[in-house]
């Protein structure tokens, strides 16, 4: 089953991200969801999902740390990080790109665009 | 320098209190005593009339006969020649004697420094200081300071002069009393014998009255005569004019009445005093003294009455006295000294005054001398420094530069300019520290032009870049705090907008299908709801586009947007944001846009983000602002420039709004009425983004009749190398080319190859060549240089013939037999002489050793230039006629012409096959910018020309 994390550490955005993206769940695919870099790392070494949404600012381990981590290691770096970030400078997309992120979105986010980004990445059709 | 301008001032006052010459000129050798050692200094001057040089000072060790003589040669009269000070040592003493400018007379010296004394413009004499010891000597510091004061000298000697012409004058005048007054006095005689009786002796008073009357009207100088009974006997004509009393109503007057005109009032007056000798005049009058040779009273006074105000007045007065030497009267002679008085007193004031502004300036200014020694400086100077006064002075100012080629720099530029303004820098001070500064520095002359020293205005940064840090601290803080903010907001928007969005699909897809539609109050609610998340939704969005804005403001203002400039096509940005907006124009809601791009548009350097940014803002204006009609975008090239214009049919704007509109938060209309319908912020960020560009925007438009929003994007400057031109311009212009045999541009550069084992033959050749800018590579022996030659390619090669390893024909062979390098033109250099065999090889040119360096250099340049003419290369698409026809006209005209396809892979080829110049028919707009591509990544050299043809305009109408 494919899964999808969400790392978020404002409890609102995971739950928006979480009903956006729960239309995916029918389709057989499994939300999982962090609230911190650390917990987020840990999860996706642990169960190695498809796809993790990820926000920048975080307490203990910021979305660039976790990102970089993710894609310096071999067996990880086909999973696709999507970041998310609030502050729209050019300078955090570089440093996004820097950390080996394959997207880069700004907050307010379109959910529709949220949940075509993921069908995409999963490879499931409409 | 205050003890210089102090000499000034002593030397001025001496000229005052220096009733004749001698006083004035031992007071000055005082006065220069305290400046130098002068124990030997004399005053020589030249009378005019009688041509004589006049020793009129002279104090000496040695030489205690100084004689009056007709102007000789001696070095007095060669700086009265010169009019310029002259400092003679020994050696330049010499050199003079021996150029046969001088002679000596006198004691021989070891140093001799004398001035000219020069007054309106005449060198009226010469003050010399001397030392016959080697313990005292003179430099050029002295010689500036004596240069310095010798004007004032020139200027007190004068004054005293005129005193003493004055003086002489009245003498001189009172000997004519004397002797009249004696020829009086036999008269009287006479007549008492021949007649009695006391009318005739009153006729003949009378007479006598008239007759000093006669006399003193002669004098220039008011003057006046007094009996010894104190009535006016004499009243001359200037002071007639002077008190504007005429004789007639003063003569005969007594009891003081003469002061009348002077004071107002009758009172005693300097000629009152004459022959009241108690010695005490000098005690009770300050302005009175006394000349104890011929006892004449001297005063100067303010007499107030005087028609035309008051004046200052110097006057003497004498006791006249009889051939019995009995005094029979007195005779005062003025002259008015208020000029002088006026011009003194202004000197004192200017010079309060800028003592004044000296002292009061917030800036520290000082004066330094030649040697940059502080020699007077104002009290900030010492607050900013932290010196007190007396460790500054002598202090070198030089010191005080941390960096001493600023300084040197700063000493180049005073010399050279005179001044120098507003130079930075940094000094230390007192503790060591540093601190920044602005001084603005100016030489300091003489009257005759030396410098004396220079004076600077220090100007303390320090401050200034505090607060410049400030500046830059808050401008950062702002930026941060915009970027939290903005952070912040986002963050609960997202939310927001969020949860709106999935509550509406929730709503129209789920919910809305299932609710039950018969109360007409659960209808209504349901749609109100609907309508109400697409509010929150809307609202939610235009806050997003406000904090997009706010941000990118703060960026652009702070300097901090990171722009992405590359070469673009500005059709290519006004598509994409047209494209990006297709749902704001449809023809069916009576909307439409138009694109109006016109060809030939040059490229702009520019972000693309960015300038789709403008558009897009541009566009979404003129729908907002046009209810329906049409909105139509042209672009345009303009001679360096593209103009792009978005025009509507909207409700246009009021004249007074056109530039308002460009400004933060202003959305023109009433804000009452006319709900805002963006954030404000779009046109400002317009016109941040165009200007950056270096572009202008600007709206036009009439209310009611639509508005036109404008701007200009300078266009892209092609390379040199690339040059566009028509076909008929192509062929003039290279026909012109192989007339005149004038080279391209970057003909120089060129790299010429040396292969010669003798190292005194490759540095003479090298020599000879970079002196002709031309870039020399060389090599000792065959194998290096065929594998350097083939790696770099040089545009010639010279080559021995008989060298140890291979043979010089071998090399040639080996290099013609290579397409890499068979081009390449080769010159022989040799003592042999098989000029057909090198011919034979295909080798260029053949020249004999010994080596003519002209004969060289002439042969190179033939090669290369000759050679520029000859590698042009041709590419056509080969569908087009007229490529193949300036082909044949090249070939007809002696180039070389080779036809190779328009691809970059086919250009690199010719470039490495040595092309000089390529003629591009371009197959579409993107060939200018694959050439450009091909430039900036440095495949094709500095030295080679792009020809791209243009449409030819005149062609294509006939061929229609």
């Amino acid at each position: 089953m494919p899964k999808v994390l969400i790392v978020d550490d404002e409890p609102h955005i995971r739950q928006l991200l979480e009903q956006t993206l729960e239309d995916l769940e029918e389709e057989g695919v499994e939300l999982l969801l962090a609230g911190d870099g650390r917990t987020a790392f840990d999860i996706i070494c642990r169960d190695r999902p498809e796809l993790v949404f990820l926000d920048v600012m975080m307490p203990e381990m910021s979305g660039f740390e976790v990102c970089e981590r993710v894609k310096n290691d071999c067996s990880m770096k086909g999973i696709c990080i999507i970041m998310l970030t609030a502050k729209g400078q050019e300078f955090d997309k570089e440093k996004g790109r820097a950390a080996g992120a394959d997207l880069y979105m700004t907050k307010p986010f379109d959910p529709d665009e949220v949940l075509e980004r993921a069908r995409e990445v999963l490879g499931l059709k409409r | 320098m205050e003890k210089l301008l102090n000499s000034l001032y002593q030397i001025s006052e001496a000229a005052h209190t220096a009733k004749r010459l001698p006083a004035l000129f031992e007071a000055i050798h005082g006065i220069v005593n305290e400046l130098m050692p002068a124990k030997n200094l004399y005053i020589a001057r030249y009378d005019e009339k009688t041509d004589r040089i006049c020793f009129s000072y002279s104090v000496d060790e040695y030489d205690t006969n100084r004689v009056d003589r007709k102007p000789a040669r001696g070095l007095t009269e060669y700086v009265l020649r010169t009019k310029k000070p002259l400092l003679a040592s020994k050696k330049v003493f010499a050199e003079l004697v021996a150029s046969n400018e001088l002679e000596l007379m006198g004691e021989p010296t070891v140093d001799w420094l004398g001035v000219p004394l020069i007054t309106k413009g005449k060198a009226v004499g010469v003050l010399a200081v001397l030392t016959y010891s080697e313990s005292v000597r003179y430099g050029d510091e002295e010689k500036n300071i004596l240069t310095f004061v010798s004007e004032q000298i020139a200027m007190a000697i004068e004054r005293v002069q005129s005193e003493e012409e004055l003086r002489r004058h009245r003498d001189h005048l009172e000997e004519l009393v004397r002797e009249r007054t004696e020829a009086l006095a036999s008269t009287t005689e006479t007549l008492k014998v021949e007649i009695t009786g006391r009318e005739k002796a009153e006729a003949a008073l009378k007479e006598s009255e008239q007759k000093f009357h006669d006399l003193l009207n002669i004098l220039p100088d008011p003057a006046f005569i007094i009996d010894i009974t104190g009535k006016v006997i004499a009243w001359n004509r200037a002071i007639e004019q002077l008190t504007g009393v005429s004789a007639g109503e003063m003569l005969g007057r007594g009891d003081h009445e003469y002061a009348v005109p002077f004071y107002g009032d009758p009172r005693p007056i300097l000629i009152d005093l004459v022959g009241q000798d108690d010695g005490e005049f000098e005690k009770r009058y300050a302005m009175i003294c006394k000349d104890p040779e011929n006892k004449t009273l001297i005063g100067e006074n303010y007499t107030p009455a005087l028609p035309g105000g008051g004046r200052y007045l110097y006057a003497t007065a004498g006791v006249l006295q009889d051939a019995q030497g009995r005094a029979i009267g007195a005779i005062e002679v003025i002259r008015d000294i208020s000029d002088r008085k006026r011009m003194e007193e202004e000197l004192r004031r200017a010079k309060e005054y800028l003592e004044n502004v000296f002292e009061s300036s917030a800036d520290p200014i000082a004066m330094v001398d030649t040697q940059g020694r502080f020699v007077k400086w104002n009290r900030m100077t010492e607050i900013f420094f932290g010196w007190e006064s007396k460790d500054l002075y002598l202090k070198s100012a030089f010191e005080l530069y941390p960096d001493q080629q600023q300084l040197r720099d700063l000493l180049n530029r005073l010399r050279s300019e005179g001044a120098v303004r507003r130079h930075e820098t940094r000094l230390f001070r007192s503790d060591g520290t540093i601190r920044p500064v602005e001084m603005s520095v100016s030489l300091l002359k003489d009257s005759q032009g030396k410098t004396i020293g220079s004076v600077a205005v220090v100007r303390d940064l320090s401050e200034l870049k505090k607060a410049m840090i400030k500046v830059q601290e808050s401008e950062r803080l702002k930026t941060d705090f915009l970027s939290t903010v903005s952070h912040e907001l986002r963050t609960p928007l997202t939310s927001v907008v969020g949860f709106a969005k999935i509550i509406r699909k929730r709503y129209k897809n789920i919910l809305l299908e299932n609710i039950r539609t018969d109360s007409p109050q659960v209808e209504r609610a349901a749609k109100q709801v609907g309508e109400n998340i697409d509010i929150i939704i809307s609202e939610g969005e235009r806050l997003t586009a406000l904090i997009n804005d706010v941000l990118d403001i703060a960026k652009i203002e702070a300097g901090r947007m990171e722009w992405q400039m590359v070469p673009l096509s500005v059709e290519d940005v006004v598509r994409k944001a047209a494209a990006s907006l297709t749902p704001l124009f449809d023809e069916r809601k009576g909307l439409a846009l138009h694109l109006e791009i016109e060809e030939g548009l040059p490229l702009v350097q520019g972000d693309r983000g960015r300038l789709i940014q403008v558009m897009t803002n541009l566009f979404s204006n003129a729908a907002k602002f046009t209810p329906s009609g049409a909105v139509t975008c042209r672009v345009r090239p303009e001679r360096r420039s593209v103009t792009v214009s978005v025009e509507d049919t909207g409700i246009g704007i009021q004249e007074a709004d056109l530039e308002r509109v460009f400004d933060k938060f202003k959305q023109v209309g009433d804000t009452l009425t006319d709900k805002p319908k963006g954030t404000g912020l779009g046109l400002p960020i317009c016109r941040e983004i165009v200007e950056h560009h270096g572009g202008r925007i600007w709206a036009e438009g009439k209310p009611g009749s639509g508005s036109i929003f404008s701007f200009t994007l300078p266009s892209h400057e092609a390379p040199e190398q690339i040059i566009f031109m028509d076909l008929n311009a192509a062929t003039a212009q290279m026909k012109k080319w192989s007339a005149t045999g004038e080279t391209l541009p970057l003909q120089q550069g060129r790299t010429v190859f040396i292969l010669d084992d003798d190292p005194n033959i490759r540095e003479l050749i090298r020599q000879v060549l970079e002196g002709k800018s031309y870039r020399v590579a060389e090599a000792g022996d065959a194998k290096t240089a065929i594998r350097r030659i083939k790696k770099q390619l040089p545009d010639l090669i010279i080559l021995d013939l008989k060298m140890p390893d291979i043979n010089g024909f071998d090399v040639t062979a080996v290099l013609k037999s290579d397409p890499g390098t068979r081009h390449i033109p080769i010159i022989i250099l040799s003592v042999l002489s098989d000029r057909k065999r090198a011919a034979d090889l295909g080798v260029e040119s053949y020249l004999n050793k010994p080596l003519d360096p002209d004969v060289l250099l002439a042969e190179v340049d033939r090669l290369l230039v000759q050679r520029a003419f000859q590698n042009n290369i041709l590419v056509g698409d080969g569908s087009n006629g007229t490529i193949h026809i300036l082909g044949d006209v090249l070939d007809a005209h002696g180039y070389r012409v080779e036809r190779i396809d328009s691809t970059p892979q086919a250009f690199r080829a010719a470039v490495r096959a040595g092309a000089d110049m390529i003629v591009v028919q371009p197959l579409d707009q993107n060939t200018p910018k694959i050439l450009m591509r091909l430039i900036r990544e440095g495949i094709v050299a500095e030295s080679v020309r792009f020809i791209v043809l243009t449409e030819n305009r005149e062609a294509g109408e006939n061929r229609v």
